[in-house]
């Protein structure tokens, strides 16, 4: 296995899934392509043309199956420096930034406060609520605020009810976060989790490692 | 010997499908061995590469459509090497109307029974998810992936082997999948370390040379030669010679794990 120091100009391993459970996929080939008509839950009706829906498809549906956990060397690291402060800092090279890493933060006055921005509309405390629409985009964002609020709580809260469309850049940030509670001392729960939230985490066999049920 | 039909394959765009795609096969057919390469790319670059310049020819769009046999197609293109285009029907085929075959299986039947006097047929698939690569992964026993040595490569290759793994579970087999490494700088220290996270998880599933960025390869098209043809005697030339004999004799890095 690389090590971080080794692959310092990568971010994160988008192919690091792929030591996961992968037969947990589903499936919606076989009617796609194999069978003569489109399915009903394909997204359109079955007299319509053969037109980008179909790419749009496959494409959304691959789109859906990346990114499990992140690279071991990723994982964190945790110290408590004193009562009101932690220090987190990446293992193995703590010269890296905040960009798709666990980085450094440190001397957080302990009240929860951080900077306001677009990737949660509300924080309430420990609690904290994502957006409607989780993309590549915002997760430094969002990565950032769930660092500052681990920096400042041992246990949050992460409100998924609002979540309409998430893609698997985010959802390998929850993972990865939910793979560290342990090592962190801290938990983190996802709570009232959305349809869309709950379908996505099964497609990709997450369910169990985010802590949410299909129901 | 039965055809053994690849599908290069990544649905990134400038990763260097098409210039494997006609360098590979033409150091392969240097060696005497049979070769048959289908521009599944309506861009139509694959023929461009190899000289096919002729515009309104069919190709494999009128095979796939059932309008000629595929055997009707063919172009020899160099000795040991024959090419099917694209044809000016294959972008209309990603528009097919539902009707009473399957869309995903237009090139698998085109192709069955067909080309048994080759050894390899390589498909170039466009750099897309739709319709013809869900048809290139169902004919195809192998996939070739070229891949850039950049974050973003890494990023489209997860979604291509999620795309990848829903068809081997759709299909219930599984396809041989190798990686090449093109449009390698060996300079740039992402390189490696792209290099290093596939080498983490495809394991002896890539192939030994990695193709160095070069202008050559980027010249050569325009005037319708391999690399082969084009420098012969460059650098470029002698990775994708040694690339067709790593392809043949399954010759591949060791991985990270």
């Amino acid at each position: 296995m690389a090590t971080s120091e080794e692959n310092d100009l990568i971010g994160y391993d988008p192919l690091a899934w792929m030591d996961g459970d992968v037969d947990k996929v589903e499936e919606t080939i076989d009617k796609v392509y194999l069978d003569s008509n489109k399915p009903e839950d394909a997204g359109c009706d079955n007299d319509v043309t053969m037109t980008d829906d179909y790419s749009d498809d496959l494409i959304e549906n691959a789109e859906e199956i990346v990114i499990l956990n992140i690279t071991k060397e990723n994982e964190l690291v945790i110290d408590e420096i004193d009562s009101d402060s932690v220090f987190i800092e990446e293992r193995g090279d703590d010269s890296m930034d905040g960009e798709g890493n666990w980085a450094k933060i440190d001397a957080l006055d302990g009240s929860g406060a951080v900077a306001e921005d677009s990737v949660s509309e509300e924080m309430d405390g420990s609690q904290i609520d994502l957006d409607s629409t989780l993309t590549i985009q915002n997760v430094v964002k969002l990565h950032e605020k769930l660092k500052n609020l681990l920096g400042a709580y041992d246990e949050i809260e992460i409100n998924a009810s609002d979540v309409s469309s998430i893609d698997t850049a985010t959802l390998q940030l929850l993972v990865s976060l939910k793979k560290d509670e342990v090592k962190l001392q801290k938990k983190a729960t996802i709570i009232y989790p959305s349809p869309r939230f709950v379908e996505s985490a099964k497609l990709l066999g997450l369910l169990d490692v985010l802590g949410v049920h299909d129901e | 010997m039965t055809v053994r039909i690849v599908a290069i394959i990544n649905q990134k765009g400038g990763v260097g499908k098409t210039t494997t795609t006609a360098n590979l096969c033409h150091a392969i057919a240097e060696l005497g061995i049979k070769v048959t390469a289908i521009d599944l790319d309506p861009q139509g670059h694959l023929a461009v590469s190899l000289g096919v310049t002729t515009q309104g020819i069919g190709g494999i769009d009128e095979a796939m459509l059932k309008e000629k046999k595929v055997h009707q197609q063919l172009i020899s293109v160099r000795d040991n090497l024959q090419l099917i285009t694209s044809g000016s029907k294959l972008k209309e085929i990603e528009h097919l109307t539902s009707n009473s075959s399957p869309r995903g299986v237009l090139l698998k039947d085109a192709l069955h029974e067909s080309l048994n006097d080759q050894d390899f047929v390589f498909i170039d698939c466009p750099p897309s998810s739709g319709l013809l690569v869900a048809n290139a992964l169902i004919a195809a026993d192998e996939i070739l992936i070229p891949m850039a040595s950049d974050f973003l490569a890494l990023q489209g290759l997860s979604h291509l082997m999620g795309t990848i793994k829903r068809f081997e579970k759709a299909l219930k087999r599984k396809f041989k999948t190798l990686l090449v490494m093109s449009r390698y700088s060996p300079n740039r220290r992402i390189s490696s370390q792209v290099l290093n996270i596939l080498l983490t998880h495809f394991p002896e599933q890539i192939l030994a040379t990695v193709i160095r960025e070069t202008a050559l390869l980027a010249e050569c098209p325009s005037f319708g030669k391999t690399i082969l043809e084009y420098s012969p005697k460059s650098r470029s030339a002698r990775d994708f010679r040694s690339l067709a004999h790593d392809f043949l004799e399954d010759k591949v890095m060791y991985g990270n794990k």
